[in-house]
């Protein structure tokens, strides 16, 4: 097996134990990206003189006899939204990318580093994080790996992509209303979207304050596990509960009516994987989807607000129109919406009394081609770009931590979301882990040619 | 909401916040703000107890 088909842990492993150096796991990493990401678009920056001196430090420290932690030359990268030093943080903007560089990396990287990463760039992604596509006007798309006339989804893109590709086994991304299980279901990885708060956001690009959330993707739910421990502190995941099968539900009404057979036979495969066979009610959850959809183009908007009175000429196409109406909204639907989250987050902890775990779509879809402006959902042809996250947005709402997980079946990726009550990560991660052992699950480096 | 009506307070509203549409993204602007305001009817007519306060809450 190739170093770039290994996971981080594998990696790790192998580089603390001498069996390969931190120089070349990273060469292996950097001659696949510069073979094949002409093809794919996810990098929008290489940082590979810093990583050459990152893993050149882990080498030193490894010869030295100092263990550099358990990331030891693993190869990573970050959505472009993330502060990298000495780059200017563009979130996917025409109009940042020639602000001044950041002077120190984002929280989240820090810690990736400290524990022995090294960072191979930033990556594409949706403008200003506003979308579930990636096809960025003035990036390009990023394409999906497993058919790169498709899309990777978005708005973490180029995240997905990368940990599909074989480029880095640990990506991070953001996620405000999907934009780490959409790109991770439609790429067929594993993304985790923790509890709002749990992970530290400082040094990233905001989109919508009150629903911002960053996190890792990965090829395995150990890969992912190790992220998330070194990315938050309250969590050791030490304890590995036991799913209970009479207390995991799969969502219905919003989250299955219309569901194409696709989407609904990979909802079914995880939930006899977990041994559940009752039906939740997640109620009014299509009026969640809307107040998050208001509160987002609010928040967006008034975030861009100068920018848009002075430059509206230099923001995507398909992001100015949703941020200039968004800002335009009157204050009444923001207060309603905002009152509304806090009876539907009671709502979602009266059903977390009788369940622990909740399974519902990623996406309504398989990975639309890129371009693609449509899609049938429940008879009804919807846009692509504002809907697929119809099942992501009503849970990121109320801040629940999801790891989207990759369903084992033909044909394109499918992504289930495994839901968990607010700070229970490990229930969710049991779970996930549960139904890999079964083989129901898994994620490898797409064969690029 | 009729679409003349959209158009309405989006042009008022543009004028009061200072935040103006330029000519060539207006049409744009509108069918986004006429997505929004679908979704904002459906929050609007939801009759919310109350005494349920808004999510955000300062902390001091």
């Amino acid at each position: 097996m190739s170093l770039t088909s290994k996971t981080a842990i594998e990696i790790a492993g192998m580089v603390r134990g001498h069996e390969v150096s931190a120089r070349d796991v990273l060469e292996a990493h950097i001659a696949r990206i510069e073979r094949f990401d002409g093809r794919l678009n996810c990098f929008t920056d290489k940082t590979f003189a810093r990583a050459r001196t990152e893993a050149a430090a882990v080498d030193i420290k490894l010869a030295a006899g100092i263990d550099p932690g358990p990331l030891a030359g693993v190869p990573v990268a970050v959505k472009n939204l993330f502060d990298v030093a000495g780059l200017a943080t563009r979130a996917g903007s025409k109009i940042y990318r020639y602000a001044p560089p950041a002077s120190h990396d984002a929280a989240c990287l820090q810690k990736l580093i400290a524990a022995g990463a090294v960072l191979l760039g930033a990556l594409n992604m949706d403008e200003f994080a506003f979308g579930f596509v990636t096809e960025n006007a003035h990036d390009g798309p990023t394409r999906n790996p497993h058919d790169v006339a498709r899309i990777a989804g978005g708005s973490s893109g180029g995240s997905a992509a990368s940990v599909a590709a074989g480029f880095a086994p640990i990506t991070l991304g953001s996620d405000t209303n999907g934009s780490i299980r959409v790109p991770a279901a439609l790429c067929g990885i594993f993304g985790l979207k923790p509890t709002y708060g749990r992970i530290d956001r400082t040094g990233t690009f905001p989109f919508v304050d009150s629903f911002d959330h960053v996190g890792p993707f990965a090829r395995s739910t150990a890969d992912l596990a190790l992220a998330y421990k070194i990315l938050q502190t309250n969590d050791d995941l030490a304890i590995v509960p036991e799913i209970d099968p009479a207390r995991v539900a799969v969502l219905g009404d919003w989250f299955a009516d219309g569901v194409i057979a696709e989407m609904a036979e990979a909802v079914a495969i995880v939930a006899r994987g977990l041994g559940a066979t009752k039906t939740a009610i997640m109620p009014e959850a299509s009026r969640a989807r809307a107040a998050a959809f208001c509160i987002s183009a609010f928040e967006g908007g008034q975030l861009h607000k100068q920018n848009l009175r002075t430059r509206p000429q230099d923001y995507d196409p398909a992001t100015r129109p949703r941020l200039l109406a968004g800002a335009l909204q009157p204050a009444e639907t923001i207060l309603q919406a905002q009152r509304f989250r806090a009876w539907f987050q009671a709502q979602a902890k009266m059903l977390f009394k009788e369940f622990d775990i909740l399974l519902a779509p990623a996406t309504p879809c398989v990975a639309p081609l890129i371009g693609q402006k449509t899609m049938m959902v429940g008879g009804l042809e919807i846009p692509v770009r504002p809907n697929l996250g119809l099942y992501t947005q009503p849970i990121s709402f109320i801040g629940l931590p999801v790891i989207s997980v990759p369903v084992v079946a033909d044909g394109l990726p499918r992504g289930v979301q495994i839901i968990g009550a607010a700070g229970r990560e490990d229930l969710v991660f049991a779970a996930a882990a549960k139904l890999e052992a079964a083989g129901l699950v898994a994620s490898e480096t797409v064969d690029l040619i | 909401m009729r679409q003349d009506d959209i158009a309405a307070y989006l042009n008022a509203a543009s004028q009061f916040l200072d935040l103006p549409i330029h000519p060539e993204h207006y049409e744009d602007v509108l069918t986004a703000f006429a997505v929004i305001c679908s979704h904002a009817k459906h929050v609007m007519e939801f009759t919310l107890p109350v005494e349920i306060e808004a999510a955000p809450r300062f902390t001091p």
